[in-house]
C-alpha cells in the first residue's frame, strides 16, 4: 500500500512555511500598521479577524455544497472527503465568526447576543454545520453516508445568500460595508487572504488525510481485521 | 485590549486545536496501517512453511 501522501512532504513544508510567514506578516500589520480607530479603540482590530473567518466559514459551506454536488454527480469518494474537509474548516470558522463577533458585540452594542438578521443567520449556518456532522457520524455505510450528507451540504448553499444579504434585506444593527482608512482596508484583504491560505492548507491536509484512512479501511476489510 | 487579547487568543487556540487533532488522526491511521502492514508480513512469513509442509 501507498505509504506517503500523495503530495510530497516538501510541498507541505514549503506551503506550511509560506502560511506561517503570511500569518506572521498579517498579525504585524493588524497590531502594528493599521491605525487605531477612534470611537472604538484597539476593538476594533477585532473586525480584521472577524471579517476573514466569516468570509472562510461562508467559503467553507460553498466549498462543501459545491463538492456534494459533484460527489452526487460523479459518485466520486474523493469529493465526499472534499466536502468533509471543507465542512470541517467551515464549521471551525463559523463558530469563531460568533465568538468574535460575540466579543466585538459586547463592546460595540453593549450585549453579547441579539436576534439581529445577520447573527440569526450566521446562527442559523452553524447549526446546519452541526447537523451535517450529526448526520456524518450517524451513518456507518460509507456511500449512504456520503449521499445523504451531500444532499444537506447542497441545501446549506441556501443559507450563503442569507447571510451575506441580511443586512441589506432586512433592517438590521450590524455594519453592511463601513467607511474604512486606506491602510484599514489593505490590512482586512490582507487577513482575508492570509486565513483563505490557511484554511486552504488544512483544507488539503485533511482531504489527503480521509483518503488515507479510507484506503487503511479497505485494506483492513480485504484482510478481514474489521467488519 | 482584553478583548482584543480574548479575541486572537481564542481564534489562534481553535486553529491550533485543530491542528493538534489532525496530527492525532494522522498518528492513529499509521497505527492501523502499521498493524496491517505487520499482518502481510507474517502472512507472507508463513507461506514458504507451508508449502515446504
Amino acid at each position: 500500500m501507498k505509504r506517503r501522501l500523495s503530495i510530497s512532504t516538501i510541498s507541505i513544508l514549503a506551503a506550511s512555511f509560506g502560511v506561517s510567514a503570511l500569518l506572521a506578516a498579517c498579525g504585524w500589520m493588524i497590531f502594528l500598521f493599521a491605525p487605531r480607530e477612534i470611537t472604538m479603540g484597539d476593538v476594533q482590530r477585532i473586525v480584521y479577524l472577524h471579517v476573514a473567518v466569516a468570509w472562510c466559514g461562508l467559503a467553507g459551506c460553498v466549498a462543501m455544497g459545491l463538492t456534494a454536488a459533484a460527489y452526487l454527480a460523479r459518485r466520486n469518494s474523493v469529493w465526499d472527503h472534499w466536502s468533509q474537509a471543507a465542512g470541517e474548516l467551515g464549521w471551525l470558522c463559523a463558530t469563531l465568526t460568533l465568538a468574535t463577533g460575540s466579543l466585538w458585540a459586547h463592546e460595540a452594542w453593549n450585549t453579547w447576543w441579539t436576534w439581529e438578521p445577520r447573527l440569526t443567520a450566521s446562527l442559523v449556518l452553524w447549526t446546519v454545520f452541526a447537523g451535517y456532522f450529526l448526520v456524518r457520524a450517524s451513518i456507518e455505510d460509507a456511500q449512504r453516508r456520503a449521499r445523504l450528507s451531500a444532499v444537506l451540504a447542497i441545501l446549506a448553499l441556501a443559507d450563503v445568500p442569507l447571510v451575506i444579504m441580511a443586512t441589506r434585506w432586512f433592517r438590521g444593527i450590524h455594519p453592511v460595508t463601513p467607511e474604512m482608512d486606506p491602510r484599514m482596508r489593505i490590512v482586512l484583504l490582507i487577513s482575508i487572504v492570509s486565513f483563505s491560505a490557511l484554511f486552504i492548507l488544512l483544507a488539503i491536509l485533511r482531504k489527503e488525510q480521509l483518503e488515507l484512512a479510507a484506503r487503511v479501511l479497505s485494506r483492513e476489510r480485504q484482510t478481514g481485521v474489521v467488519n | 485590549m482584553v478583548t482584543l487579547a480574548t479575541a486572537f487568543a481564542l481564534a489562534w487556540a481553535a486553529v491550533a486545536f485543530y491542528a493538534m487533532w489532525l496530527g492525532l488522526q494522522q498518528h492513529r491511521i499509521r497505527r492501523r496501517l502499521d498493524a496491517l502492514e505487520e499482518l502481510n508480513g507474517e502472512e507472507e512469513s508463513c507461506r514458504p512453511r507451508s508449502r515446504a509442509a
